[in-house]
């Protein structure tokens, strides 16, 4: 089950990655600023990646120990995460058109608050089911009220 | 004493003045209309994509020499004309 959920994952990754890549060749897609946007955003996702493992070791001190599969499937979900959304930030950043520019800060609101607010609330659930330690559901109130509240301000703010 | 000081001042200013960061403008949305191109259409010539031109446009994206030579080549200019340094003051 797990060589499934393992390689399964992996091959679906690299078919969405190469037709992803040759749809987006086909519309001159794969230039310098695509280039650009990606070696930034997998810089920045670095610093989390740090943060992170700074976290982790904070646990380790706190005496909530975590194996170490569960540790790299945490670092490998925060790394990619935050590649993912560094993208996709830059890449609506890049290419709004300042003439409807409002309308798109309010949309990349909605898909991000819902994205990060989606991730948080899924990280601390297998967090703490996996460590039998429901204080980590605690931890995620915070950010996933201000994520929940910021998308509720931006699509009453679309619907207006 | 004094003339190393303002020697120093002098070579200091001069090489801040050289780090310092400019602003590159364009005229890319003139030439543009002036050629009756859509982004879309200028994009193609271009080869990248049509989300590229919007960010060099906006001057939120610094294209590279060898893009920024094929955008002037498509106007017929040369590459300042089309592309405008300017150093902050």
């Amino acid at each position: 089950m797990g060589f499934i959920g393992l390689y399964g994952g992996l091959a679906f990754a690299i078919l969405g990655w190469f037709f992803g890549r040759r749809q987006a060749k086909k519309e001159n897609g794969l230039d310098e600023m695509n280039s650009f946007i990606f070696t930034k955003a997998r810089s920045i996702s670095w610093y989390f990646t740090i943060v992170t493992i700074y976290v982790l070791f904070s646990l380790a001190l706190l005496d909530i120990e975590l194996s170490l599969i569960f540790a790299l499937a945490i670092l490998l979900f925060v790394h990619m995460g935050s590649w993912a959304i560094s993208a996709i930030v830059m890449s609506i950043r890049l290419s709004s058109n300042p003439e409807n520019i409002k309308e798109q800060t309010t949309k990349k609101q909605i898909i991000l608050s819902g994205l990060i607010g989606g991730s948080i609330l899924l990280f601390f659930t297998i967090m703490s089911a996996a460590t039998g330690n429901w204080k980590f559901l605690l931890v995620a109130i915070p950010p996933a009220l201000v994520s929940s509240l910021t998308l509720i301000y931006a699509t009453h703010k679309q619907s207006s | 004493m004094f003339t190393i000081l303002s020697k120093v001042k002098y070579t200091l200013r001069k090489v801040s003045f050289t780090l310092e960061g400019g602003v590159m403008k364009n005229n890319i949305r003139l030439l543009r209309g002036q050629f009756d191109l859509t982004q879309e259409q200028l994009a193609e010539k271009v080869k990248v994509s049509r989300q590229s031109i919007i960010a060099i446009e906006n001057e939120k994206y610094k294209p590279s020499l060898e893009l920024a030579y094929k955008i002037s080549k498509v106007f017929q200019l040369p590459i300042e004309k089309v592309f405008i340094f300017e150093m902050e003051e």
